[in-house]
């Protein structure tokens, strides 16, 4: 499975080449790339099917306990059919959407890059592994919800979408080390046997809270939620396939995978409830007042997402299995009306729902699939939605405790979904009214209404023969949630004559009598407008300033933007360290006589040489007024160490300080023009105060010597790479070896700090203020 | 400091410096060198010539890529067009091949950023490590081909990390070299 990954990133990364060979056809790829990975997924539909989770093993960083562990049983494998079949939809979608785009390579980029990175999160079994695809997904989401990023809009959106979900991730890796350490185990298979000792361990309630708030982040719950309508900034294909379809379920995701493992207790119940039930009702209510398309959706998609976590929170087995049916059946029609709004938006230009009339006319196919993903959204026989929304109910209505207000929650978010559900479906497409039919701009190609037609009939299909299509696959996710006593679901349209039914009736209904007043939602939101000004959205943006301003303040009292105190600062404490250190090891450099003898009679002739040019240099570079001399001095001093290395046998180290200073004097001679004279300090006291810090660091440097020479020189090390460099590594200079092999991962994180100290110096030359501009 | 001796030196020690570098990175496994000195011999040459000539001129000499195709003959179709060019172009490709064609006319010209060389480096580098991954060994663990390249000796994924290393810092120094060169 690390192929499909490696693959997705590989392709991501080559899309803008591919957009530049491709043009307009890079779309032809970039649905294959889904396309195959869907493939591959279904081969392994008949084991799981059968009971037997596919386990695959790479090892990654063996050393930290981080490996690529794959884990694909009815959960993942549900998840990854989902992700990739909207991905094949979505990428072609893209392709006709944002036809002509100069950026659609790196559109490509971000859009495969967080297909791959959503994949890695469903089917990664290492907790630490599934953290680092679940970050990759916030960023991935950032730059595609600011992919129009001259606008200022999609930047701070794109900024609060990241602060947040990424607020979340941080909570999120805590609570995953956490449980790390308190499983002793990173493996979700192994942590789930380990139920019993979790649930009494210490850090079970950290561990659960921590977890909590990334999912609720990243799944937009109350009060998290605000960036989920901002982020509508992004293009539409990637507010049908991110915002609707796949990365804002990544947290039921989280809360279903933990489900078996941390789940069942009262904390996790009653505030996975609690939480998820506000959402959903708080999301249908604002639902309701919206008049931009996108925002109705990306609303209803919230309510959606508290009614799915609300189910969670209920935690019978029967209400995790009717999460997943509302899970496909929300994903079915919200990804199509996304799209069905987008095709709306790209041929009228506009999104105001107000502005929108008699679209059916000029657009038929796409009326049709308006229709068919709408009926399914208000929850009408025999669509998949039906099904979906009567579980839903279902679970609701028979939860253990709470069933009263929770399934009052749930059916008002209901309510609003038929009314939603109506505007969309009914409202500007057929609906007669004094106004004429919005003019088109051009007739959408079949890119624009395919997908959602497909999605709408898929809706449909599987909504008349669930048993056929989808139950095996959502009964094999139910037993990956809620143990083996689920997957007995048979999924059927007619359930009797019961309250549910009931409630659906009375739902529709109302959702016809709130579609008919949906002037009184729109327009009586202003009375509300004091209590939105201290809500969740103001909230954001106090604490954003707060942080920023605080920020500076610790910024301006720590940074001085002097050399001498942050080398000083460097100095002090360094001192303290070691003689802490010594302190508290006892450590005391024992000095007689015989210590200096045997060290001077040590000390070879050119090793004189050596002192005798280190030492004056040293000194008279602390006197000089000129740069020039001082530079000279100190490369002095450096080729006097370089000498040292060889004398010693470091040839490799003595290389790279010989050229490290050549390098420096260079560098500093072709600046030296441009910095301002040199400044010495010439008060009594500032003199003094450096001496006395160089006396006590060089004093104490000298005594480690002394002291480390009193221990016999552990040569083990030395002997093991020696040995091993040449049996295991197959070269013979240990340093090269230890740098390229042994050690690589440290010197691959070095050479990426070069590269960011690179660009940190090309950025900070070029930046030139402005007078009275602030750094 | 244009000094004509210096500029007339550089001529001779440019390509000297380049495949010394280049000895030093592939020496680096069994004797002292590798590619992090490799890289900081590599800009010798590069700041010398930023020192006598200036980072404009440098810029224009060595860094300018100038793409040149062939002059369309008359009533010539497309195909037989581009399988000329094709061919003008690979003979470029071999080093001090005299390109003084008569017809040949300037398609585009860029100026190649060392800023834009960094990512390569690196990308080698991580390539390098994820290479084992197809094997069934861990992230960045040497891995080696059975035969070995005459001159280079055996080739590993180490290599191809060391080259990673070499370009990168070369690329990094270069680029600081210029950004602080220029007024």
């Amino acid at each position: 499975m690390i192929f499909i990954i490696i693959a997705g990133l590989i392709i991501a990364f080559l899309a803008p080449l591919l957009h530049r060979l491709l043009g307009k056809f890079i779309a032809v790829p970039m649905v294959l790339l889904p396309l195959g990975m869907f493939a591959y997924f279904c081969t392994f539909i008949s084991p799981v099917l059968a009971g037997q989770p596919v386990l695959q093993e790479h090892s990654w960083v063996p050393a930290l306990g981080v490996n690529f562990q794959f884990l694909l049983d009815g959960l993942g494998l549900f998840f990854a059919l989902l992700i990739t079949s909207f991905g094949v939809l979505v990428m072609g979608y893209a392709g006709s959407y944002l036809k002509g785009d100069e950026q659609l390579g790196r559109f490509y980029l971000y859009l495969t890059l967080f297909m791959t990175a959503m994949i890695g999160v469903v089917i990664s079994n290492n907790i630490l592994g599934l953290l680092v695809f679940w970050e990759l997904t916030s960023i991935s989401s950032y730059l595609l919800i600011s992919y129009k990023h001259k606008y200022e809009v999609a930047r701070a959106s794109a900024l609060q979408a990241l602060l947040i979900t990424n607020g979340g991730g941080l909570c999120l890796m805590a609570g995953l080390i956490l449980l790390g350490i308190a499983g002793d185990s990173y493996a979700i298979t192994e942590l789930v046997q380990l139920r019993p000792e979790l649930l009494a361990h210490d850090f079970y309630l950290p561990v659960v809270l921590l977890i909590m708030l990334g999912a609720f982040t990243k799944s937009a719950q109350f009060p998290f939620h605000v960036w989920l309508p901002n982020a509508m900034a992004a293009p539409t294909p990637v507010s049908a396939y991110l915002h609707s379809a796949t990365m804002v379920k990544a947290g039921v995701y989280l809360l279903a995978r933990f489900t078996p493992m941390l789940g069942g207790t009262e904390v996790w119940n009653y505030t996975i409830m609690a939480v998820g039930a506000t959402t959903a009702v708080v999301g249908a209510f604002l639902a309701l007042q919206q008049l931009d398309l996108k925002a109705i959706l990306a609303y209803t998609t919230i309510s959606a997402l508290g009614s799915l976590v609300t189910l969670i929170g209920i935690g019978s087995t029967f209400a995790l299995e009717a999460m997943m049916v509302f899970l496909l059946a929300h994903a079915l029609y919200k990804g199509a009306l996304f799209m069905i709004a987008g095709t709306v938006d790209h041929a009228t230009g506009t999104r105001d729902t107000t502005k929108l009339h008699l679209l059916g006319r000029r657009m038929p196919m796409l009326a049709a699939a308006a229709v068919l993903s709408s009926l399914s959204m208000a929850g009408i026989i025999p669509f998949f939605g039906f099904i979906g929304k009567e579980l839903l109910y279902e679970g609701a209505f028979e939860a253990p405790s709470y069933a009263m207000p929770l399934t009052i929650g749930i059916v008002f978010s209901g309510i609003a979904f038929v009314a939603v559900a109506m505007r969309l479906g009914y409202g500007i497409f057929f609906r007669k009214s004094a106004h004429e039919a919005t003019a088109i701009g051009h007739a959408p190609e079949p890119g624009l209404w395919l997908p959602p037609l497909l999605l709408g009939i898929a809706g449909l299909v599987f909504g008349l023969l669930p048993n056929l299509t989808v139950t095996p696959i959502l009964n094999a996710a139910g037993v990956s949630i809620a143990g083996a006593e689920a997957g007995q679901l048979e999924l059927a349209l007619w359930h009797g004559f019961n309250p549910i039914l009931l409630l659906t009736i009375l739902t529709i209904l109302l959702g016809i009598v709130a579609y008919v007043f949906t002037n009184v939602f729109t327009t009586w939101p202003v009375h509300l407008e004091r209590l939105y000004n201290i809500g969740p959205g103001q909230l954001y943006y106090f604490f954003k300033r707060i942080s920023a301003r605080g920020a500076k303040g610790l910024t301006g009292s720590v940074q001085s933007g002097y050399l001498r105190y942050y080398v000083a600062t460097i100095i002090i404490t360094f001192i303290f360290l070691v003689i802490g250190a010594i302190l508290q090891e006892n450590l005391y450099a024992v000095i007689t006589r015989d210590t200096w003898i045997k060290a001077f009679s040590e000390i070879r002739i050119y090793e004189y040489i050596l002192l005798i040019l280190m030492v004056p240099a040293t000194i008279y570079v602390s006197q000089t007024n000129s740069r020039l001399i001082a530079i000279t001095t100190m490369s002095l001093i450096g080729y006097a160490i370089a000498l040292a290395y060889i004398f010693f046998g470091a040839p490799d180290l003595a290389a790279t300080q010989f050229l490290i200073e050549t390098l420096t004097a260079v560098l500093f001679v072709l600046v030296l023009h441009k910095l301002p004279t040199l400044r010495t300090i010439k008060t009594y006291r500032a003199n003094l105060a450096s001496i006395t810090l160089s006396t006590v660091f060089g004093a104490t440097m000298a005594y480690v010597m002394v002291m480390v020479r009193q221990f016999p020189l552990d040569s083990e090390l030395k002997a093991y790479y020696g040995e091993a460099s040449w049996l295991e590594a197959k070269g013979r200079n240990i340093v090269n070896v230890i740098l390229v092999d042994f050690r690589a991962f440290d010197t691959l994180g070095e050479i990426t700090v070069l590269a960011v100290a690179a660009l940190g110096i090309f950025s900070l030359l070029n930046l030139y203020p402005e007078k009275g501009d602030q750094l | 400091m244009k000094t004509i001796i210096l500029a007339a030196a550089l001529r001779l020690f440019f390509p000297l410096f380049i495949f010394f570098s280049f000895y030093i990175l592939i020496r680096g496994h069994n004797h002292p060198g590798g590619g992090f000195i490799g890289g900081l011999i590599l800009v010798i040459p590069f700041i010398f010539h930023v020192l006598i000539h200036g980072a404009k001129e440098t810029q224009e000499k060595l860094f300018l890529k100038r793409v040149y195709s062939l002059r369309r003959k008359e009533q010539e179709s497309d195909l037989g067009y581009s399988i000329r060019n094709i061919g003008y172009r690979l003979r470029g490709l071999i080093p001090w091949y005299s390109r003084q064609d008569k017809d040949r006319v300037l398609v585009k010209q860029y100026v190649i950023e060392p800023l834009h060389i960094i990512p390569v480096g690196l990308s080698l580098s991580l390539i390098a490590g994820i290479l084992p991954l197809f094997l069934g060994e861990a992230f960045l663990t040497g891995v080696w081909a059975k035969a070995a390249l005459p001159l280079i000796g055996k080739i590993g994924t180490t290599l191809l990390f060391d080259i990673g290393v070499y370009i990168l810092v070369s690329a990094v120094v270069l680029k600081i070299t210029m950004e602080m060169s220029k007024s």
